[in-house]
């Protein structure tokens, strides 16, 4: 098999060399945290904290999409299916995702047309074979997929087609590092920034949040030897005492990222407030649609109105996000919560901390 | 939070290409990004290329790596005095 | 038969049935026994163990790269009966299929049974057809059972595992369940993978009768080879450790899993098995399976131990260790 690109950052002979390279220069205890869900779903499957020094110990952030769309925006998405001649277009990733009371899934079994894309392309060109429904999509996601959602909606505006429009939940990524940077009590020696976030924001995008709180930041990839080596630089910069913002992941990453995908996403979107799950309101770390494409925001073209409900009692999902607490320190952890019968999103997500705990652990 | 995997450009029509992950070819929108060629690598995200891979940057974080954990290796053998 | 697509009258017991019967059906299956037409198949049997199992194949899509329904359902019963340690010697099959369906499709699905059964030496000697409303099923489900003779001396079961016995896989992982995805509507790739449905029963009995010790013999279908591997450690009360880079993926199947973040370890598998088998005798019974049509990429890929019974371990490629649990759900094309 050869995947370049892939195989080479999984070279075994490597990885082992950095792992004996970590545990010679680790010897302070240090608390990361891997900011990106899909760095939580590598660092499992690769058997990462397995190699690591006792000192150091990881912690899953809140780079999970599923994880933090809110309660309400789950709710919203399940009031949709319930409008007649709409189809909910949604990622395989949020399908189980519990709202207050029902998921996408619960809607599909009894009978709500609910399907799984990979991409928007898929979505939009739904619409254009079924003109006769409404298709929505469910737009969740971090500055990677942002852009792809509004290159979609670009696609839609251009074609004419008006039955296509977005439900947006998306985020952004260092507003939410800052916001997780004032919270008390919080212990964190290091970031394992987004590799693919960062693809599209650029090294910069994470300057002034660096530069405010001197916290030690490495952007990586999600191969093992991209894993590894940040968690190297990371234990390397805290036993030195010199916090850096560095990018090791130069290969798909540069300072100013990709200057044609943001200026296709903030043609289409502006910054705005959003509501995180756990983490509640961050100022500008959503975006919504702009005036001349609110005829694509499905929240206007349809009527759904969703009460607040209180998130489940007990589900320390939220003090998991910030790393304040591990999945064993939910009383629910493996007992009312599990995979088959999640009670909070981060059991629901592959690459959510609980599930993910539970799968490996 | 997003999956992506890096794959060969093999056609491209307009804004949209054919990619090949090994064997398995898919379709991949490259409206995010300018300049691509067939042969090129490009990183891929729901469907959509999201940035070309800089081959040039790939070769040299593999043999920084390398030839600084050699010359670590070097170092350790030479103090426990092996040369 | 005449009829195009198929009708209510298709399984109403009538005229219209019967002449399916005798037209399409028989000549395709033909043998003395289901040539009796009678409401069951009567055999002789050996003396000694039999093995019975049957099985419900519902697939979307029913056709795909490297089989069809059909072929899988057939394969299906022979290699449940086969990891009995069995000769499966009978099928039957039940066909549900919804109104409407196409003649010309229910044929190819018929013609492909016959072959996959004249392949693999096994008799379809009974069956029925039902005909459901339109929108009742979804095109055509299938049912098979099958018996086979266990051979004297013959034991093997999921509860047999002992520490110390080596893990052979008879080839590469995920095949059909990549395959069957790969060409659902939607996702849309090309590729040249195919579903690696076969007829496992020849090497099981090269293996059977090859005189070594062979303590479990399984096919890890639905849930893939981590699943399975987990049943076996519960029912056996052992450990087991096996070894990432051992693992035989291909390089389409492994893309394709990197594209839709899917794990190999849980995708279905329906012409693979693996042998769990004394370290004395394992390298003899890699080597049976190598010479099998089936089998030509078998490795070891793991050891059964007496630590953590019940669980399975992956020693990663990187020298890290991690839990493989059994499937929690079913997987769905990720974006994160
Ligand atoms: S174990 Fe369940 S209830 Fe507890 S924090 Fe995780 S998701 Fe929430």
């Amino acid at each position: 098999m050869s995947l370049k690109y892939i195989d080479e950052y999984r070279d075994a002979g490597l990885a082992r060399q950095l792992v004996k390279k970590i545990q010679a220069v680790s010897k302070k205890k240090l608390r990361l945290m891997e900011v990106c869900g899909t760095h939580t779903m590598s660092i499992f499957r690769h058997g990462i904290r397995s190699v690591l020094p006792g000192g150091i110990t990881l912690l899953s952030g809140p780079g999970c999409p599923v994880c933090v769309t809110a309660q309400k925006d789950i709710d919203a998405f399940v009031e949709l299916t319930k409008i007649k001649d709409v189809i909910v277009t949604t990622f395989g990733d949020l399908i189980k995702v519990p709202g207050s009371g029902s998921s996408l899934a619960n809607e599909k079994a009894s009978g709500a047309d609910v399907r799984i894309v990979y991409s928007l392309f898929d979505a939009v060109n739904l619409a254009r074979k079924n003109k006769d429904k409404e298709i929505v999509f469910c737009g969740v996601g971090f500055e990677t997929t942002i852009p792809t959602i509004a290159a979609g909606i670009l696609i839609a505006a251009g074609d004419k087609i008006d039955n296509f429009s977005v439900y947006t939940s998306n985020k952004l990524t260092p507003p939410a590092l800052a916001a997780l940077m004032e919270t008390p009590d919080i212990e964190i020696d290091g970031f394992i920034l987004p590799g693919h976030v960062s693809v599209i924001t650029g090294t910069n995008a994470y300057r002034d949040t660096f530069e405010k709180y001197d916290m030690p930041s490495v952007i990586t990839g999600f191969e093992p030897i991209d894993i590894l080596k940040a968690i190297l630089i990371l234990i390397q910069q805290n036993e030195e005492g010199k916090p850096a913002l560095e990018n090791a992941y130069p290969r798909a990453v540069s300072d100013q990222g990709n200057v044609k995908a943001k200026e296709i996403m903030n043609r289409v979107f502006e910054v705005c407030d959003a509501p995180w799950r756990g983490l509640g309101e961050i100022p500008f770390s959503g975006m919504k649609l702009k005036k001349e494409f609110q005829g694509f925001d499905a929240a206007l073209k349809f009527d759904v109105n969703v009460p607040d409900m209180p998130e489940p009692k007990g589900c320390a999902c939220g003090q998991i996000l910030m790393g304040l607490k591990t999945p064993k320190e939910c009383a629910l952890y493996k007992k009312r919560c599990t995979p088959m019968n999640p009670v909070g999103p981060c059991m629901v997500s592959t690459e959510g901390s609980c599930a993910a705990f539970y799968r490996y652990n | 939070m997003c999956l992506a995997v890096p794959s060969k450009i093999i056609e491209i029509n307009d804004t949209v290409a054919r990619v090949d992950v090994d064997g398995v070819i898919r379709e991949t929108c490259i409206m995010l990004i300018d300049d691509v060629k067939i042969g090129d690598y490009v990183i891929v995200h729901a469907g959509f290329a999201i940035n070309k891979v800089d081959e040039e940057a790939a070769l040299k974080t593999l043999e920084d790596m390398r030839s600084i954990l050699a010359m670590e290796d070097r170092k350790a053998d030479g103090l426990s005095g092996h040369p | 038969m005449a009829e195009e697509k198929i009708l209510l009258d298709h399984g109403s017991g009538g005229k219209v049935s019967h002449s399916m019967f005798a037209e399409l059906i028989l000549p395709l299956f033909e043998n003395p026994e289901l040539s009796k037409q009678d409401d069951g198949a009567i055999f002789d049997v050996d003396k000694g163990k039999l093995a019975f199992s049957t099985d419900s194949y519902v697939v979307d899509p029913i056709f795909f790269p490297g089989g069809n329904i059909g072929d899988l359902a057939v394969n299906g019963t022979i290699n449940d009966v086969s990891m009995c340690g069995a000769v499966p010697k009978f099928i039957s099959v039940g066909l549900i299929i919804e109104e409407g369906f196409p003649v010309k499709d229910l044929k190819l699905i018929l013609e492909t049974m016959a072959g996959a059964a004249g392949k693999a030496g096994v008799k379809i000697v009974t069956g029925d057809t039902k005909v459901v409303p339109r929108g009742k099923a979804d095109k055509i489900f299938i049912n098979t059972s099958g018996i086979g003779v266990i051979p004297k001396g013959v034991d093997v079961s999921g509860g047999n595992a002992e520490p110390g016995d080596k893990i052979i896989i008879s080839g590469t992982i995920a095949d059909h369940g990549i395959t069957v995805l790969s060409s659902r509507e939607g996702l849309r790739f090309d590729s040249d993978i195919q579903s690696d449905s076969a007829p496992l029963n020849r090497m099981v009995s090269s293996i059977t009768s090859s005189g070594c010790d062979i303590h479990v013999l399984r096919d890890p279908t639905r849930g893939g080879l981590g699943t399975t591997l987990n049943e076996i450690a519960s029912q056996s009360r052992v450990g087991i450790k096996i070894d990432e880079l051992s693992l035989p993926v291909r390089g389409a199947v492994q893309g394709v899993c990197e594209l839709l973040g899917f794990d190999p370890l849980y995708i279905a598998n329906e012409g693979k098995l693996i042998a769990f088998v004394p370290e004395k005798d394992a390298g003899k019974v890699l080597e049976i399976i190598r010479q099998d049509e089936f089998g030509k990429d078998a490795v070891i890929i793991g050891e059964v131990t007496n630590e953590d019974p019940g669980k399975v371990f992956l020693q990663t490629a990187i020298g890290g260790t991690r839990i493989i649990d059994m499937l929690t759900g079913e997987q769905l094309p990720r974006i994160c």
